[in-house]
């Protein structure tokens, strides 16, 4: 399994009203093929931002844009944005939103959805697209003949797959979920859970599945980064993740979810989330962590656990 | 703590009988069917006690909750508060006496607040349509401000919802449902729109007011997890019918009805054992409310379904440890 | 035993200087007799020149008449055409008109139509004789000028800035009356329309559709035909039928989508009744866009007014810019070169549109600002 994407110090400010938003503000990562990274974290903590900063749909009031991501190698940071948009998006990557309801058009049928990517940019016929749409419609678990119907005509699970099937049309490498589930039901979310595994075995995706849900989470990833203020405070494989963390913030997050086997106590986390405009000076978890120590007030050292993992913390720092 | 134990034994607040809410379906002029949003459910919220209403979108929770509330109208049975049959309350009554009894959170924090007020006069609007005089409003919007851990409340009084959290918002909304100090306070999953992390914080601040004002809640959620955590008994919900009622522990460590069972199953908690495994779904969804199945609404989806499955509904039988199931298994 | 006769002779002399540049635009002159006996009375006019026109020749008894010496053909102006003609050693081709003859310059561009005025001083000289020794006799000699006042005159020779100065506040004020009516009613009617629902929005809808297609121009005519419409009920009549149409229709589906918001749902939870809700939760909703909305709509009830007057149906006692474009119309200012006339209102009636419209859409941006960010 080769490393397949990695990013480098990336920044993804806004301007706005009352200040410039860090979205973004130096987040490095790596991700290896087939591999899926879950990026967990509290709204308002960047993951949406990182996201589409991957995926480079930005909005008009971008203050500045900066870092490296690399692709099989290639910077695509120094792409223009023409050049991204024929080369990259939806080719190498490509994203799922949430709210699949809005995200699809109510009076485009769903197979000129689907045709549209092969057409505009993989250059193929339309009939060449229509087959390879049927194809990739029976791969989601659709019957064909939903392909001739307006959205509005399937159930939200549909739709779902649906807004999957348009993300993985073009072969992508690397797929991002943004809330995929979200807005699902039980039932419907386990079953779109269970297409997307399905799909990473056989098509050898990899995911970056962005949530805030830790327990739905672990259904999906292999590693697991935690995103705090706009910045990665920990990465680290499933399996330490969810049982031992490192990073205080970490442990909160994980104390805090209710869990329905167990009769595990819940503990919260006192405070909020610091405002993105003015992040507070050395480690941003400093106000609400219960180990604060007085060097906290400098910024954390980047440990690594494992040459793609580390904690953002002072706890595992020099000494 | 608030009164004594002996007072929370004491006779059910709410007592929910038979309740149907049937919209008619109409075509022109003339009423073609009905959707069954709520189809003959009956329970009971004892004095203090927390009851979840667990299901999924759809399933007539909600419906189930504004009938109680009295925004929606009932079609039959009977909704019992405090001994007062509130279906067969005039209008009037129900908007004069009924509404300072109930409380309400709903599910949006943004939306439940008038955009325009400060935090002050939208607290104080229950307080001013029920009379209460000039000087008790501020200290009662004072101590509940307190209440809900808004401290100093000086900071938040005249504030603008836009310029809190939702959380602080969810706060407000359940300092507001409980300004009147009613005895019962329907909450239409207050927490399903904030953080993780945030939820459980609410939800613990939530239960200690419900010990301080001796309030019963009907928490309406499609999260077990959080269920299990704030509530006292479950009552599970399935096509517009109420097919699991019990302690919540029990329900959720030891599920009766099948689809109990199944949407237990699914739930993820986190574990990353939980990647390797395909888990195993209902197939089918949920049934038309306009046309259900004929016997056990669940049946067409159901693993254990068998012949008397698909012609009767099954009776609510009630079985041990005070747990009661609507399936023909344990009939 | 000789009786001599007694005669009274009474010579009166006036002189004014006149150094503007064009001539004037009429001159009237008014004679004051007062005597029980006839009077003999002749009036010269002396130019700067010298040249002495005798303008008048008359036998008056008691009375006070009135002349308008520039028009009509009179006795000296062939006289002194003679006289000037000679003098230059011109022939005239015609008359030279009265205004040339009274104080045109004296060289040959007396008989074009460039005849400067005459400049310096002028003198009237009046003699009069009666055989009434208490006759008395009084001139006044009015000469009026091409240029009057800020904005002009009328042909009346009344100032055009009184007029649209007096009209002012009354734009104004029917303006803001109409449009802060008008929205306020309508907005009320809606939301009243789309919170109770059933039976009430059909029959408010069906009404205001019945009246969306009534016309509101004939039916403002036929009202006004009937009735005598003062300015206040003219602004009645035009509240009563503004407040039926689009802007109803827009405010309404407005208050259907409010009315789903969840914080009404809360409300009715905790007792509020409908007028409450109404008033207190709906309302306010829109208020931000209403602001605007009202300061925009004044110009057009200013115009609207201004409009009527112009066809006669608004009320012809008071005075309005609409009104002062009505009389200019009647008396036909376009064809007679007397745009200033429309003019005056026509910029005030502009002006406030511009104001108006300025600050509407400026406190647009300001009450709805639009998410240019995140």
């Amino acid at each position: 399994m080769s490393e397949i994407l990695k990013t480098e110090d990336l920044r993804l400010y806004y301007r706005t009203s009352l200040g410039t938003v860090k979205a973004v503000d130096g987040v490095s990562f790596s991700l290896r093929q087939g591999e899926t990274l879950a990026i967990i974290g509290e709204s308002g903590c960047g993951k949406s931002s990182l996201a589409r900063a991957l995926i480079r749909f930005l909005p008009r009031n971008v203050a500045e844009f900066s870092g490296s991501i690399f692709l099989d190698g290639v910077d695509v940071m120094k792409l223009s944005d023409a050049d991204y948009d024929k080369r990259i998006r939806w080719k190498k990557i490509s994203y799922v939103t949430q709210a699949a309801i809005n995200s699809l058009n109510p009076v485009i049928k769903v197979v000129d959805h689907l045709i549209e990517p092969l057409v505009l940019h993989l250059n193929m016929s339309k009939k060449e697209a229509v087959e390879h749409a049927k194809d990739v419609i029976k791969k989601v678990g659709i019957a064909e003949e939903f392909l001739w119907r307006y959205p509005f005509e399937l159930s939200g699970g549909m739709r779902q797959r649906v807004v999957i099937a348009l993300s993985i049309i073009s072969n992508p490498k690397i797929v991002i979920l943004d809330e995929p589930t979200s807005a699902l039901d039980v039932m419907t979310q386990a079953n779109i859970i269970n297409l997307l595994k399905e799909l990473k075995q056989k098509l050898n995706l990899s995911y970056i599945f962005i949530t805030h849900d830790i327990a739905i989470s672990s259904e999906l990833s292999d590693r697991i980064a935690v995103m705090y203020a706009g910045q990665i405070v920990e990465i680290g494989p499933a399996e330490r993740m969810y049982t031992d963390p490192l990073h205080p913030y970490s442990k909160g997050l994980l104390n805090s979810v209710p869990r329905l086997r167990e009769d595990k106590p819940v503990v919260f986390i006192p405070g909020t989330p610091p405002s993105l405009i003015n992040p507070p000076k050395g480690c941003r978890f400093r106000p609400r962590c219960p180990f604060a120590k007085p060097i906290c007030e400098k910024d954390p050292p980047v440990v690594r656990t494992s040459p793609e993992n580390f904690v953002r913390c002072w706890l595992y720092g020099e000494k | 703590m608030g009164r004594s134990d002996l007072d929370k034994l004491s006779n059910a607040v709410l007592e929910v009988r038979n309740i149907k809410v049937w919209y008619p379906v109409r075509k022109l002029l003339s009423i073609v069917g009905y959707v069954r949003a709520v189809d003959g459910a009956t329970f009971d919220v004892k004095r203090g006690e927390i009851v979840a209403i667990v299901g999924e979108s759809g399933c007539g929770k909600t419906t189930l909750a504004k009938a109680i509330i009295g925004l929606v109208p009932v079609t039959e049975g009977s909704i019992v508060f405090d001994g007062v049959d509130i279906t067969k309350l005039p209008r009037a009554r129900l908007r004069s006496w009924y509404s300072a009894q109930i409380g309400y959170v709903q599910q949006d924090p943004f939306g439940a607040m008038p955009p325009f007020m400060t935090i002050k006069g939208i607290l104080e609007e229950p307080l001013r349509i029920h009379n209460v005089p000039k000087k008790e409003r501020y200290e009662r919007v004072y101590t509940m401000l307190q209440d809900v851990g808004l401290t100093p409340p000086e900071d938040y009084m005249n504030k603008h919802p836009h310029m809190l959290s939702g959380g602080q918002l969810q706060r407000i909304a359940i300092a507001r449902a409980l300004i009147l100090r009613p005895k019962l306070v329907v909450a239409d999953e207050p927490v399903s729109m904030l953080d993780a992390s945030v939820r459980i914080e609410i939800l613990t601040m939530f239960k200690e007011l419900k010990d301080k004002y001796n309030v019963s809640v009907v928490y309406i959620t499609h999260d077990f997890a959080t269920a299990k955590y704030f509530s006292d008994r479950i009552v599970v919900m399935y096509a517009g019918q109420i097919v699991e009622k019990g302690p919540a522990k029990e329900v959720i460590h030891n599920p009766k009805h099948p689809y109990t069972e199944a949407l237990l199953s699914v739930l993820p908690d986190p574990d990353p054992k939980n990647r390797l495994v395909i888990k195993k779904t209902l197939p089918g969804e949920p049934p038309n409310l306009i046309n259900p199945p004929p016997g056990c609404r669940f049946h067409p989806r159901c693993p254990y379904a068998f012949d008397k499955c698909k012609k009767e509904e099954p009776p609510m039988v009630a079985l041990k440890d005070y747990v009661e199931v609507k399936c023909w298994r344990y009939a | 035993m000789e009786a001599r006769l007694k005669v009274v002779y009474i010579v009166l002399e006036a002189t004014f200087k006149y150094n503007y540049d064009t001539l004037p635009s009429q001159i009237v002159r008014w004679l004051f007799i007062n005597s029980s006996k006839p009077v003999y009375v002749t009036i010269e006019w002396i130019k700067p020149e010298g040249t002495i026109v005798n303008i008048s020749r008359l036998v008056l008894n008691q009375g006070e008449f009135y002349a308008d010496l520039t028009k009509g053909s009179q006795d000296f102006v062939l006289e002194y055409t003679r006289y000037i003609a000679t003098k230059l050693g011109i022939t005239p081709e015609e008359e030279l008109s009265n205004l040339a003859v009274l104080m045109g310059k004296e060289d040959p561009d007396i008989f074009s139509k460039d005849v400067k005025p005459s400049k310096g001083v002028y003198k009237i000289v009046v003699r009069a004789e009666s055989s009434d020794p208490n006759a008395d006799v009084d001139i006044k000699v009015n000469i009026y000028g091409t240029l009057y006042g800020l904005a002009g005159t009328d042909e009346y020779r009344r100032d055009l800035f009184i007029a649209v100065a007096w009209g002012a506040p009354i734009a104004l004020s029917f303006g803001l009356l109409a449009s802060v009516l008008t929205t306020l009613i309508q907005m009320f009617i809606a939301a009243t329309s789309a919170w109770f629902g059933g039976v009430v929005d059909n029959i408010i809808q069906r009404l205001n559709e019945i009246f969306m297609i009534l016309p509101f121009l004939p039916i403002v005519a036929m009202i006004a035909l009937f009735y005598r419409l003062t300015i206040w009920s003219l602004l009645a009549v035009v509240v009563a039928l503004g407040i039926w149409g689009s802007g109803m229709k827009t405010f309404r589906a407005m208050f259907l989508q409010i009315k789903e918001m969840p914080y009404i749902e809360a409300a009715k939870a905790y007792g509020a009744g409908d007028l409450r809700i109404i008033i207190r939760y709906m309302i306010p909703r829109v208020m931000p866009m209403i602001i605007p909305i009202i300061v925009i709509s004044i110009p057009s009830y200013v115009f609207l007014e201004a409009a009527l007057a112009l066809l006669g149906l608004s009320d012809p006692t008071t005075i309005t810019w609409g009104k002062t474009l009505e009389e200019a119309y009647a008396g036909a200012a376009m064809y007679r070169g007397y745009y200033h006339w429309i003019l005056a209102p026509a910029a005030m009636l502009f002006l406030i549109s511009i104001a108006f419209a300025s600050i509407g859409y400026t406190l647009d941006r300001v009450f709805n600002p639009r998410l240019k960010e995140m």
